[in-house]
């Protein structure tokens, strides 16, 4: 076979078996092992696979994933998250944009202590969709907005994306979370922005909706409440803190945080030792999944590597690395299109190992172009077809998904366009804190 | 021992290897950096000596591979569900059929690899390095094979119902849902 | 024929840059492209420590380098090298280091240097220039008295180092270069062991302000190897030119890992306040101190190293007459131990 009709027919195997509804690592294994075996045989394999699958296991930088994910899940089911919406709620009333914009800031809130976005959109899709409802806007948008105000645990650090970015690419994570502070918090003002002008408004629902005064102010939040949305204020602080003040890594901050949640949580009665459990469990499932993927994804850019398609796309792009500005306008463009069709993790393993050696050519700060490399994909989350939590939050609300899919699409375009657009013009979004880092 | 009791007790070896083993690899991961960071800060020692090796070489390797076949069972591992999910039941057991085939004969492949690089390994005395002492990696290696074995076994277990499903013997399962098959 | 020569190092370590280009370079050209080289960086191929795996595999052809030291107890015997003496260059090193491969001396069952470490092996291998000493440099605390030593977290890049760093007082974490940096800046170390001209490459310059010079807490050495399959496709002529390019660019290696300690450390000083106390000017306790857990180190490593059944006492006493004779100095005590 000759080495073009390889390269093609690992493509097409890609393709076929992704459209199939093959899992996304078996795609990857599956195009590492034919492709390594047709380009140079399979005595290769003695030296690759198992290797490749017990070191990416073994890996340093991966171990601070579950500790993040621990620290997310024991907030989830010690209620955290119902509490800091009362908080919001209570602060806002029954006034409908300051209730939207609280459910923004709820997300954004346990964005800071948690990485995964699914969960969260399904919680605040159940909770907050039927007051966002109720306050005038419509079903979809309702449903809509949680999904947004979910998908900032992922752009909010700590977030998976990064942490994977970081181990890929031997990039500090620490300085990678701090660096997408500044982006993230640009992009709920967006959002808010969006929020603003954009929501869909039931004028007659709206109407409908006489309220008492005492129903304004809405529901009481509790001490318990306002405990819960202090403790999360207190575990952001001793996250991002230990981090930027020098005293932890990355990863001890994970240990750390999670250590905090976990006592706080007992101390506090919310969560009993089968929560702990079901916490635990949930982590390393996930954390196992990932790996898997992670595995894959080496193995295959071990054929990459073999087929040196990476360098020949490099000697391809050489015009526009003599660009930069244009290179990472493509490279964006590129990964948000990528991120709207597969799934987040899959997008970036099987992007860096191709693009990383452009950026570096072109030399692109590394943290900067990580920092929006990671917002931009995470954006896919709420795009249509592979939205995924979108699809959570209309799942979680027993919504189709179809009409709860346009204002995502509509505020993430808009969010993509102005983050970008202001990282490339002011870089120091991105690196001004990380550089003053201890 | 009938067919069910076995698929029963590999589900329950399954769970209580992510539960019991995996998920309390999690909870000393924690404990060994929270303990080292407070024996840092506090008491100027290093409490766990090769603390930083034994999270890297033993603690994470044993929870990622004990927590993966649970994973894989409960149809955690991400895919693409568009094209698939949409077609009638019968063609959507012969695709299903199909991509399972391919997968088992990946995950054989697999298997045998990484089942003689553990053999190999125990064979040869191959060593990890914690601290300023080598210890033997098999250990930590036996994991993987068995993962992976366990994962097959379930793999032929579906594909099984699939080809059953096929030829209109059994129904075919609905497809997984958007949030169940989400890593973020 | 064309080989897939591999490093897991970036293309700014001096063992690429300085090594495995220029040896892949000189090869081409003087076999007049008889034999070509696909080139592969950064562990594209194979990661630092899995190089024996993919020779061995096919996977690659050469490595360069194989970093011995990240093989997990596979090179039991080329630690050598790290053991800490006095006045030792790169340069001299990498001749010592050749010498010891070449020596016919039996060790152990009759078996040489060369033919217990790499024979064995399915490769073929040879030094690669040494790097520059290694030193003892921390961020913040300053190292005056042996006291100082007690508790102070240092990164240990190898098992001979945590050695040392245990026979000093401190407490030695085992990490990769990469993650060193970060470590460091969050005091999760307070400082390392590495070779000063090696900073770069990891950024450490930013961090690291006080270093003791003048004892050399060893060199590291590692191959240019290649498998024995590869080996025997070549004529008997490239073979010659092999052997006889590899040994020559070994030792412009050890230049250039000399030559830029002092670009470093001038930097250094000059940019970042970084201060560099010779050995010879500390307190003659702290002097004495340092001595004693130099020449512990060498006992320690013979014996942990003969328990686990090599043999490390005819090693090491083979590799301090080679230093030596380059002009090298032993810790106090060791030449009467291993003369025992
Ligand atoms: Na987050
Ligand atoms: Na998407």
């Amino acid at each position: 076979m000759s080495k073009d009709l390889i390269i093609w027919a690992i493509g097409l195997w890609i393709i076929v078996f992704l459209l199939a509804g093959q899992a996304v690592a078996t795609v990857l294994l599956g195009a590492g092992i034919v492709g390594i075996f047709l380009w140079v045989g399979p005595g290769v394999f003695n030296g690759i696979l198992a290797q490749d699958a017990f070191y990416t296991a073994s890996t340093y930088t991966l171990s601070i994933i579950p500790l993040y994910l621990f620290m997310a899940q024991l907030l989830l089911k010690g209620g955290v998250i119902v509490d800091l919406y009362r908080v919001g709620h209570r602060l806002a009333g029954y006034r409908r944009f300051p209730l939207g914009v609280a459910t923004l800031l709820t997300g954004g809130l346990l964005g800071a202590v948690s990485g995964s976005g699914t969960a969260s959109a399904a919680a605040l899709a159940t909770l907050a969709g039927p007051e966002l409802q109720r306050v005038g806007y419509t079903r979809p948008f309702s449903v809509a907005l949680t999904a947004i105000a979910g998908s900032l645990s992922v752009i909010i650090p700590p977030s998976l994306l990064i942490m994977i970015y970081g181990s890929l690419t031997e990039v500090p994570i620490g300085h990678l979370f701090i660096g997408s502070i500044g982006p993230a918090v640009l992009c709920m003002l967006v959002y808010v922005g969006c929020l603003y002008f954009l929501g869909d408004i039931d004028e007659e629902a709206a109407a409908r909706s006489a309220l008492s005064v005492a129903e304004q102010r809405g529901e009481g939040a509790t001490p318990r409440a306002v405990s819960a949305f202090l403790f999360v204020i207190i575990l952001m602080f001793v996250v991002f803190g230990g981090i930027y003040g020098g005293v932890v890594t990355v990863g001890e901050a994970g240990a750390l945080g999670a250590f905090a949640a976990f006592v706080g949580m007992v101390a506090m009665g919310r969560v009993g030792f089968r929560d702990i459990a079901a916490a635990l469990v949930d982590s390393v499932k996930v954390t196992a999944m990932l790996l898997i993927l992670m595995i894959a994804a080496q193995i295959f850019s071990r054929f990459m590597s073999f087929s040196r398609l990476p360098t020949e796309l490099l000697h391809f792009a050489e015009p526009l690395v003599a660009n930069p500005t244009m290179l990472i306008l493509v490279l964006m463009l590129g990964l948000f299109i990528a991120g709207t069709f597969l799934e987040e993790v899959t997008t970036i393993v099987l992007a860096i190992p191709i693009i990383m050696p452009m950026v570096q050519a072109a030399g692109v700060d590394v943290i900067w172009f990580g920092v929006m490399t990671c917002f931009v994909i995470s954006l896919g989350l709420l795009t249509p077809p592979v939205g995924l939590v979108a699809f959570s939050a209309a799942t979680a609300a027993r919504t189709p998904a179809g009409p709860v899919f346009r204002p995502c699409m509509v505020f993430s375009s808009i969010a993509a366009f102005v983050v970008v657009i202001a990282m490339m013009t002011f870089p120091e979004i991105a690196t001004w804190l990380p550089s003053h880092l201890n | 021992m009938t067919a069910m009791r076995f698929w029963k007790s590999v589900g329950v070896l399954e769970w209580w290897l992510a539960a019991a083993g995996a998920g309390s690899m999690l909870f000393i991961m924690m404990m060994v950096t929270v303990i080292s960071v407070a024996g840092r800060y506090f008491l100027h020692m290093d409490l766990i000596p090769g603390a930083y090796n034994i999270v890297e070489r033993v603690i994470f390797p044993l929870l990622v591979f004990w927590g993966l076949p649970l994973a894989h069972r409960e149809g955690m591992f991400p895919r693409l569900e568009t094209l698939a999910d949409t077609q009638p039941p019968r063609r959507r057991a012969f695709l299903a059929a199909f991509v399972t085939l391919v997968e088992v004969g990946l995950y054989a492949v697999f298997l045998w690899y990484v089942t003689k690089f553990t053999w190999a390994s125990f064979a040869s005395g191959r060593t990890m390095q914690i601290g300023a002492s080598y210890l033997p990696l098999w250990p930590v290696l036996v994991p993987m094979p068995l993962a992976v074995a366990l994962m097959l076994l379930q793999m032929g277990r579906t594909l099984y119902h699939y080809v059953r499903a096929m030829f209109g013997l059994e129904e075919m399962a609905a497809p997984l849902g958007a949030t169940e098959s989400g890593a973020v | 024929a064309e080989f897939i020569i591999s490093t897991a190092l970036g293309k700014p370590h001096l063992w690429v840059g300085a090594h495995m280009d220029p040896f892949a370079d000189a090869i081409e050209k003087a076999s007049n492209g008889d034999i070509t080289f696909t080139r592969f960086y950064a562990g594209e191929l194979s990661a630092v420590g899995r190089e024996l795996d993919s020779l061995t595999s096919g996977t690659i052809q050469v490595a360069a380098p194989l970093l011995a030291p990240y093989h997990e107890g596979l090179f039991p015997l080329s630690d050598v090298t790290q053991l800490p003496t006095y006045g030792t260059t790169s340069p001299m090193v990498t001749r010592a280091f050749q010498k010891l491969l070449d020596s016919d001396q039996e060790l152990k069952d009759g078996k040489t240097f060369y033919e217990y470490e790499i024979s064995s092996k399915g490769i073929h291998a040879w030094a690669l220039g040494a790097t520059a000493a290694y030193s003892i440099s921390t961020a913040k605390k300053v190292l005056k008295e042996p006291g100082d030593f007690a508790g102070v977290p240092l990164r240990a890049g190898s098992a001979l180092h945590t050695i040392m760093l245990e026979k000093l007082g401190s407490t030695p974490v085992t990490m990769p270069g990469s993650a060193a940096f970060e470590a460091a800046s969050r005091g999760t170390i307070e400082g390392l062991v590495i070779a000063i001209s090696d900073w770069p490459s990891y950024s450490l310059q930013q961090v690291m302000r006080h270093s003791i010079v003048d004892v050399s807490i060893g060199h590291w050495e590692s191959y240019l190897a290649v498998s024995d399959a590869m080996w025997n496709e070549l004529t008997e002529e490239q073979q010659k030119l092999w052997d006889k390019t590899a040994r020559e660019i070994a030792l412009t290696n050890a230049e250039q890992w000399e030559s830029r300690v002092d670009t470093v450390k001038e930097a250094s000083i000059k940019d970042d306040g970084g201060s560099f106390v010779s050995i010879n000017d500390l307190s003659p306790a702290m002097k004495q101190h340092i001595d004693k857990a130099a020449a512990d180190t060498w006992t320690a490593w013979i014996e942990r190293t003969e328990a686990n059944g090599h043999p490390a006492r005819a090693t090491a006493k083979l590799y301090a007459e080679l230093i030596q004779a380059e002009g090298g100095k032993l810790p106090d005590g060791v030449a009467e131990y291993l003369a025992k």
